[in-house]
């Protein structure tokens, strides 16, 4: 039976960095891809004289990121000053909060987060940092929190999130104890001793590298401890490349910011009435999204519906889309109930496939939405078919087009072929090529059937109606049989 | 026009040379650039009509270099206008000249390595140069050489009253927050106040009158919900027989302070008594160690203002290898860091426990004494509350000293003053004779928070 020797804990604080207009204390705008110093006021250089305004929607924004992670408001916000000499650090200290360890530590999901403190980066930006207990033991777990936590930052549009673009920051602490004795129930409750040295692990750039740099970093902290080596708390970070953590610095223990109250900006009260506003006006979050999408009327799999809410703005792009056909005239009510049943594998399966294949960015709206519901109803009402609605998709992804579907059907010249005489020509055509499969297929052989309404298929560029095929293709062979 | 105000200009330069209480002043250029400023207003109309004016050079100016009296900023030129400045050119008021320091406002005698010495010339005919006292000395020596009507300067821990004081002419702090820090360059950002230096008291007041207004640019100005409400609590509690209560902290009267000065604040009373107002004993015991409040908590707030000189964006670039200093050690004087080095140790023992969390809480005793005096009761604490008006004091504890002379009490030299800063209360002297032959003696009143003009008006009936 495998013992584990060793229980490892991961705790994590991240930064996230939230989507204002402006930055936190000077008015500036909060430019995210812009030139050099285009986007700075005198306070973001800490010119003598300027003077910092606390930015009230990055308070809003911090109080919904509290609220969607199911933590309490502290009812004064307040602000201190920490100490430390950094290149693009102007001030020499970083308006931020030091703990305040009352009433944020509590929280009724108990697991997970434990603080939530509102920070402000070198650049001026507004940062949410999230500090965790070290309540979870393995690097899927990891992974799946951190997805998580994305998931819902991005649903309450407190944070992208992401972490290629900086909007989310992860800093993880890993160590290990020794297991004194295993419990048969979970791998949390079972009896540990002393922890040993931890170390923290930076600038990790995404989700699957935080995965990776905990897998090896346990395993190295595991080796090192069973050849009875000891190691130094530290700070390391993880090469992509090989798969490796390494040392960057000694963490220094003793590092001295001397907190001090930011006077300039008074203390924010916050009252109940306050919280209790933004909280009404916040829209569904992944749980209770997960709970719709799989009940009526929507009634997506589990599977599917596990993977739109993951997606960034994916709830967003489906309902738009529901909506747009649900409002569709020209179709019928078996069309739009038959297009809206079959949304969530168009959207998973068709669009999300193509984006990972060319491997670009999981942002659905690179098919417009209006697009979506355009290809989707032609193909529910047989339009065209649904090789060709694949194929438009496809095109789209690679070469975005602003017509609209009908037109870009014409232009590509994917019209659905249902006239019966070009169809039953190209059908007579390989029956023909195919006498072998013919003879097969008479001799009992019904799945040829699909093939050969494959190869009609290919002829015509996937524009053929399948069961008009079909139909036609069995009255062909029929008339063999009965010659 | 132009003509006055070239003769004004020069009239001042002549007066600076022997004072040296100017950094910058008018230059032919600057003259002209003044003047353009000026033509697009009719002066006669605005409050402060054509008055020469001279503001402490850390406040941010966008012509003249905003130097805090530091190498560490001698060729700085704010893009930005402090509010201050902006209201009172707006109003018709003319800044002549920039007015000389301590460095970063850390001081009491107006020296710096980058413009020298400040001095008060006793009279005409003595030789002997006094001390100006700081950090705006160079305020009240322009003040007292007659350079100009008013000077603005900045008030931490007494630095607008006791150059007043030394000097012979009005100081008066008003109630933090009263008046807009944006683009004062910060020492203590819970204390510093802009402050107002003149010889005359409507100079006073009238500045007064223009800068006491709301700025949506410094979050600590009070905005004019709380002007509102302040005034109205004031208004509500206000004395209105006739005979105020003026307080005498009995226990403020130390052994360092000078005979003469001690029968000057009697004499005060008993001018006092003689108009029909009452007078009570105070006790305002925590008080006495406010300058070890102070040295805790300003100069913590100091050091970390002062952290963002440390890299290339200010001071001059060392060409000098010689000397192998840090630049922080080769461009601040030793005043700035002896601060700097208790400032980081107050601050070193962590939010909790250190000297900087016991001096906060001491802060609130000296606020919570004062409370327990003034008649009208605090807004912000619940704190119980007395029957007094007005509290009466010396400005210092010894008058002006000879330039050079040093005593073992000098560091005391802010003790009456600091108080107030540490609770915010408005504060003014105002001059009351003469000590020691001829040395000015100062008198200081205090009032409630918020109280400031009742705090005016009271005073000006004994200048």
């Amino acid at each position: 039976m495998y013992r584990p020797k060793w229980l490892a804990s991961v705790g994590f604080e991240i930064h996230l960095q939230l989507v204002t207009r402006k930055k936190l204390f000077s008015g500036a705008r909060r430019g995210v891809f812009e030139a050099p110093n285009t986007s700075i006021a005198p306070f973001d250089v800490s010119l003598p004289g300027s003077m910092p305004i606390l930015n009230l929607e990055a308070l809003n924004l911090a109080i919904r990121g509290v609220l969607a992670l199911n933590c309490k408001v502290a009812p004064v916000c307040q602000f201190d000053r920490k100490h430390y000499f950094y290149p693009d650090l102007p001030a020499g200290y970083q308006i931020t909060q030091q703990e305040v360890p009352l009433d944020t530590a509590k929280s009724i999901h108990t697991d997970n987060v434990s603080k939530v403190l509102l920070d402000f980066n070198r650049a001026g930006s507004p940062l949410l940092e999230v500090v965790t207990a070290p309540c979870i033991h393995d690097e899927v777990t990891a992974g799946s929190f951190l997805r998580k936590v994305q998931s819902i930052m991005r649903h309450a549009r407190v944070s992208d999130a992401k972490m290629e673009t900086g909007g989310m920051r992860c800093d993880v602490n890993v160590s290990i104890a020794p297991i004194i004795s295993p419990s048969s129930e979970s791998l949390k409750s079972a009896k540990v001793g002393l922890e040993l040295p931890r170390t923290e692990l930076k600038n990790l750039s995404s989700v699957r590298n935080v995965m990776n740099a905990i897998r090896f970093e346990v395993q190295r902290q595991i080796s090192l401890a069973e050849k009875n080596e000891t190691w130094t708390t530290e700070t390391r970070g993880f090469d992509d490349k090989n798969g490796k953590t390494f040392s960057l610095r000694e963490k220094s223990m003793s590092e001295d910011y001397l907190y001090m109250p930011e006077t300039d900006v008074p203390p924010v009260t916050i009252s109940k009435n306050y919280v209790k506003q933004i909280s009404d006006e916040m829209g569904l979050l992944p749980d209770n999204l997960f709970t719709m999408l799989t009940s009526e009327p929507y009634f997506m799999s589990i599977r599917d519906a596990r993977i739109l809410l993951n997606l960034p703005y994916g709830y967003d792009y489906y309902s738009t889309v529901r909506d747009i056909i649900s409002h569709q005239d020209g179709f019928s009510k078996e069309v739009v109930d038959e297009s809206l049943r079959a949304l969530p594998t168009w959207i998973i399966t068709d669009l999300l496939g193509k984006l990972h294949e060319q491997e670009i960015e999981e942002d659905l709206f690179y098919v417009p939405p209006n697009q979506l519901a355009d290809i989707v109803c032609f193909c529910s009402a047989r339009k065209i078919s649904r090789l060709t609605a694949k194929a438009l998709i496809n095109h789209l992804v690679v070469t975005p087009s602003e017509q609209s579907i009908a037109n870009l059907i014409k232009e590509l010249k994917l019209n659905f072929i249902q006239d019966s005489s070009t169809l039953d020509a190209q059908v007579g055509k390989i029956l023909e090529a195919s006498p072998k499969q013919v003879q097969e297929f008479l001799n009992g052989k019904q799945s040829l059937l699909k093939y050969f309404i494959g190869q009609v298929m290919r002829q015509l560029r996937g524009r053929g109606d399948p069961i008009e095929i079909e139909k036609l293709l069995k009255q062909r062979l029929g008339e063999t049989i009965k010659k | 026009m132009a003509q006055e105000l070239v003769k004004k200009c020069l009239s001042a330069v002549l007066k600076d040379a022997k004072v040296n209480s100017l950094t910058s002043f008018h230059t032919a250029d600057s003259i002209k650039h003044s003047l353009k400023e000026l033509a697009t207003k009719n002066a006669r109309d605005l409050p402060l009509n054509n008055r020469i004016l001279t503001v402490k050079d850390n406040l941010c100016t966008n012509y003249w270099p905003t130097s805090c009296g530091s190498r560490y900023l001698s060729d700085y030129i704010s893009p930005f206008e402090a509010t201050l400045v902006k209201t009172l050119k707006e109003n018709g008021g003319i800044i002549i000249g920039k007015t000389n320091m301590d460095e970063f406002a850390m001081g009491t005698s107006t020296n710096n390595a980058l413009y020298g010495q400040t001095v008060f010339q006793l009279s005409e005919d003595k030789d002997k140069l006094y001390q100006v006292g700081g950090s705006s000395g160079g305020s009240s020596a322009s003040v007292a050489a007659d350079i100009c009507y008013a000077s603005i300067g900045t008030d931490t821990g007494g630095s607008v009253r006791l150059p007043a004081a030394y000097i012979g002419c009005i100081g008066f702090k008003p109630s933090y927050g009263r008046i807009s820090r944006y683009g004062a360059v910060p020492f203590a950002n819970s204390m510093d106040t802009m402050g107002i230096m003149a010889k005359d008291f409507d100079g006073i007041t009238s500045v007064f009158d223009l800068l006491n207004r709301t700025d949506p640019k410094d979050a600590t100005c009070l905005s004019e919900k709380m002007r509102m409400k302040i005034d109205r609590h004031c208004q509500k509690y206000k004395n209105h027989e006739t005979p105020s209560i003026i307080g005498v902290p009995t226990d403020w009267n130390v052994v360092e302070m000078d005979n003469e000065v001690l029968s000057k604040w009697n004499e005060f009373i008993s001018l006092l008594k003689s108009r029909g107002h009452l007078i009570k004993e105070v006790h305002l015991p925590s008080s006495l160690y406010g300058v070890s409040i102070y040295t805790s908590l300003a100069y913590a707030e100091g050091a970390s203002n002062l952290a963002r000189y440390n890299n290339s964006i200010f001071g001059p670039i060392s060409q000098d290898k010689r000397h192998e200093l840090s630049p922080r050690s080769a461009n601040f004087g030793e005043e700035v860091k002896k601060r700097l080095l208790l400032g980081a140790y107050s601050l070193s023992s962590g939010k909790k426990i250190g000297f900087y969390r016991k001096a906060q809480l001491l802060r609130r005793a000296v606020q919570k004494e004062f409370n327990a005096c003034f008649r009208i009761p605090s807004l912000h604490a619940l704190d119980p509350s007395g029957d007094i008006d007005f509290i009466v004091t010396p400005s210092f504890l010894k008058p002006s000293m000879p330039i050079g002379s040093k005593t073992s009490s000098d560091f005391l030299s802010d003790s009456m003053l600091v108080p107030a800063n540490l609770a915010g209360l408005p504060s003014i002297s105002i001059p009351f004779g003469q000590v020691h032959n001829g040395l000015p003696m100062g008198i200081q009143l205090i009032s409630q928070y918020g109280d400031d003009n009742s705090l005016l008006s009271f005073s000006r009936a004994f200048c």
